[in-house]
């Protein structure tokens, strides 16, 4: 048993150290990557969000859907795939400029979803150390994972190495000349991917993943708040919008969202509907807009953001 | 409680340490221990099933005992066997094939154009329940073999049913193997705790690193396969057949390295099974504590090869289809087995492919054993044949990657999984004692290297594959 516990001991030792090593090594990659999303863009974003006037906040529909090359303002968006409010939420705790336009993008689904736990934050603990409001942020809701992420330096990467080494040697864009908009030039293969689906589709696509009674996921409302907060704190004007999309919802639906906004007392722009008519080179697929799509609903939205400021 | 979970890791560390803290590691406390333990560690995933393994318990328990009791009573001794098959078979038929059974019953008369009003019951399917019935039901047919004494030793039974690191999957265990271990003092080891750690870590490597990256890669593609090219179908296909196997065997490393850890040793369940050269042999090396199950206690009271080769062909074809619906109520399951067991009787005759060069065997195995997989994974049986269909028809285009990060992670996790399959295979080392051969510094840096890369390239949490059996 002796003899157990002293390996075990040595590979605990040896663990810590090894651990707090990677995390070195990987840190000092990560911190110099500016492309590619889950790293580089944040990177890039957190060294650009006090010196721009609008920023942009949301999913893969905000990040392919709104082309900031066509704002007269200097702008950025900080869209990333597979994110959520809360991503948002702690992002844009870390703003100190004041009077910006920051637009954030909502899908119905999401703020009805009552599954959700805000998750996709932990997206950001590995800025734990160097952001205290991300740091903030995430603790509430995920006390463990920040326990765990200080107790196991290397877990803050996870999911992260290849991207972070595959920016690192080959940045896949100059990232100067880079305002976070990326347009969406469906390949072969995508195109192919929607024509079967367009072509296999049988059921309205109405109400998808919506279930009635309809309510608001309880800790969006607790997110939204802090957004609302934080940009009364700057002064910064918040617009909340939902961008085109092909999964159709009720009326019912975005008279539920428009209210919760209006209780709000912030602005509100609902785009689903935007294209009347369906023209399948406007669309990579049921809820992404091609390059061509987005600049005409970009320009649309310009348009209403003037109106309102 | 799965393990792959933080919830299952600080239970492990608690049991762990009580367990050997235990004065003089007394037997019988030690037992208590560790079936309180795999109680609460089913009951996390729901504890009202538990009085089902309860049940299933008390009903062997008795029955082993009456069994004996009779044992120069063929007649009784039967009658009791009988019972305690109909019951474990009772409960199997009940929560796991109740409504397939129904299902397919309507669909026969709707083939001849009737139609039947009728509702399913909502049944929820007991994790494991196919793992512990089987390993019950062994426990009786053995001692009326008269090949095992019952124990009269409550808590070591019930601690032989659920013990919790082969509970939901296995492997199932042999009374003969396990009993006499639970009975007996275990002894903590140094060669074991090696063995038993490095194993774990292998398992997890296997499930959370490999398996999970390709799930996460293929499930788009087997859930909505007639979106996708056959290229992509094709490379989903192939990746499959790994994460399948990384998927299980890196749960039965983690079962057999647990129970190591606390001093039981569990039957090899994977002895890198695409390294075969032929069907038979892919079976002798897959699932083995099933396989050998099926072989013990179906194959050869069908008559195994004793009557001829016909009925060799069917006792073949029957036990693998029977084991096809072991792993869940569907007719691609039946399909997936009928067609390992035509493979079967097909290879008692001819030799299928020529001996002489076995890479070349491996590769044709693998793939054939890919195609048949495709039964497993499909969601239906239209499904299934519309991928068949794409394979061999073309449309070949470009392959649909989908995260880039999440298919670098998939390649480099794969590449690292198999090096290490070839690398045992060549050097024909068991896994289950390949800890032990290094020595603590080198055991020290690739435990370090293995962790690393766990805590680096994990894939999100999800289940094991073989927690819906």
């Amino acid at each position: 048993m002796k003899k157990s516990i002293l390996l075990f001991i040595a590979l605990l030792v040896s663990f810590f150290t090894i651990d707090r090593l990677v995390y070195l090594v990987i840190n000092q990659f990560s911190s110099r990557v500016y492309t590619g999303q889950s790293i580089g863009k944040i990177n890039h974003f957190l060294e650009v969000k006090d010196s721009v006037d609008l920023i942009i906040f949301g999913n893969s529909r905000a990040l392919h859907h709104v082309n900031t090359n066509l704002f007269n303002t200097n702008a950025y968006n900080i869209g990333v795939d597979g994110t959520k409010l809360a991503y948002t939420g702690a992002l844009l705790s870390t703003l100190e400029k004041k009077d910006q336009t920051l637009l954030i993008h909502v899908d119905h689904s999401k703020l009805l979803d009552l599954n959700y736990n805000g998750d996709d934050c932990l997206g950001l603990n590995h800025l734990i150390d160097d952001y205290d409001e991300i740091k903030k942020f995430i603790a509430p809701f995920f006390l463990s994972e920040i326990v765990i992420s200080e107790l196991i330096k290397s877990y803050r990467f996870n999911g992260k190495v290849p991207g972070i080494f595959k920016n690192y040697f080959m940045p896949s864009y100059e990232y100067r000349n880079y305002t976070g908009y990326d347009p969406i030039y469906p390949s072969v293969a995508q195109k192919e991917i929607f024509e079967n689906l367009l072509l296999t589709e049988k059921e309205d696509r109405i109400n998808i993943n919506i279930n009635k009674p309809l309510e608001i996921n309880p800790l969006i409302n607790k997110i939204i708040d802090h957004i609302i907060n934080k940009s009364q704190e700057n002064d910064s004007k918040i617009i909340f919008f939902t961008s085109p999309s092909l999964n159709k919802v009720d009326q019912e639906v975005k008279d539920k969202i428009e209210d919760f906004f209006l209780s709000k007392g912030v602005d509100y722009i609902d785009y689903i509907d935007f294209f009347e008519e369906f023209n399948k080179d406007y669309w990579k697929d049921f809820t992404h807009l091609s390059a061509k799509g987005a600049d005409l609903f970009t320009e649309e939205l310009k348009g209403k953001i003037n109106q309102i400021k | 409680m799965i393990f792959n979970s933080i919830v299952f890791l600080i239970f492990f560390v608690i049991v762990f340490i009580l367990y050997w803290a235990i004065p003089n590691q007394k037997i019988k406390t030690q037992n208590i221990l560790l079936l309180i333990a795999s109680y609460v560690f089913y009951g996390w995933w729901d504890w009202r099933f538990l009085s089902l393994i309860l049940f299933s318990t008390i009903v062997d328990y008795f029955l082993g005992i009456f069994i004996e009791k009779n044992k120069d009573n063929d007649r009784k001794a039967k009658l009791f066997l009988i019972f305690s098959l109909t019951t474990n078979l009772g409960l199997l038929g009940v929560f796991k094939y109740f409504n397939f059974f129904i299902d397919s019953w309507v669909d026969l008369w709707l083939l001849f154009g009737y139609e039947m009003s009728y509702s399913n019951l909502k049944i929820i399917l007991p994790v494991g329940i196919s793992f512990y019935t089987f390993q019950t039901m062994s426990y009786s047919i053995d001692i009326y073999r008269k090949q095992l004494k019952p124990t009269k030793n409550f808590i070591a039974f019930a601690t032989f049913v659920s013990l919790f690191p082969q509970l939901v999957a296995g492997p199932i265990e042999r009374a003969s193997n396990l009993i006499p271990q639970i009975l007996n003092k275990r002894t903590w080891g140094y060669e074991k705790f090696k063995n038993g750690f490095f194993q774990i870590l292998i398992g997890f490597f296997r499930k959370v690193v490999v398996a999970d990256s390709i799930g996460a890669f293929i499930d788009g593609t087997y859930n909505n396969p007639e979106i996708h090219n056959s290229t992509t179908i094709a490379v989903a296909v192939l990746l499959y057949s790994f994460q399948i196997y990384f998927d299980f065997s890196g749960y039965s490393d983690i079962a057999i390295g647990t129970a190591k850890l606390l001093g039981f040793d569990f039957k090899r369940n994977f002895n890198l099974p695409y390294f075969s050269s032929s069907i038979t042999e892919f079976w002798r090396r897959w699932h083995i504590s099933l396989s050998s199950w099926l072989k013990d206690y179906l194959y050869i009271p069908l008559g195994g090869n004793q009557h001829g080769i016909v009925k060799q062909y069917r006792n073949l074809i029957l036990t693998m289809l029977l084991g096809g619906l072991w792993h869940g109520s569907s007719w691609n399951f039946v399909i997936w087995g009928l067609i390992h067991g035509i493979l079967l009787a097909i290879e008692k005759k001819f030799q299928l492919i020529p001996k002489k060069y076995s890479f070349y065997n491996n590769m044709v195995i693998f793939i054939l054993v890919s195609l048949i997989w495709i039964f497993f994974r499909a969601l239906t049986l239209e499904d299934s044949m519309l991928i068949l269909n794409r394979l061999f028809t073309g449309g070949y285009g470009m392959l649909y990657i989908g995260n880039i990060n999440t298919f670098i992670t998939l390649l480099y996790g794969l590449v690292i999984a198999l090096c290490f399959d070839l690398f045992l295979f060549k050097k024909n080392i068991p896994l289950e004692e390949y800890g032990n051969t290094l020595k603590t510094s080198k055991f020290v840096i690739i435990s370090n290297f293995i962790i690393v890369h766990i805590i680096l390239f994990f894939s999100s949490a999800s289940n094991f594959i073989y927690f819906q059996f």
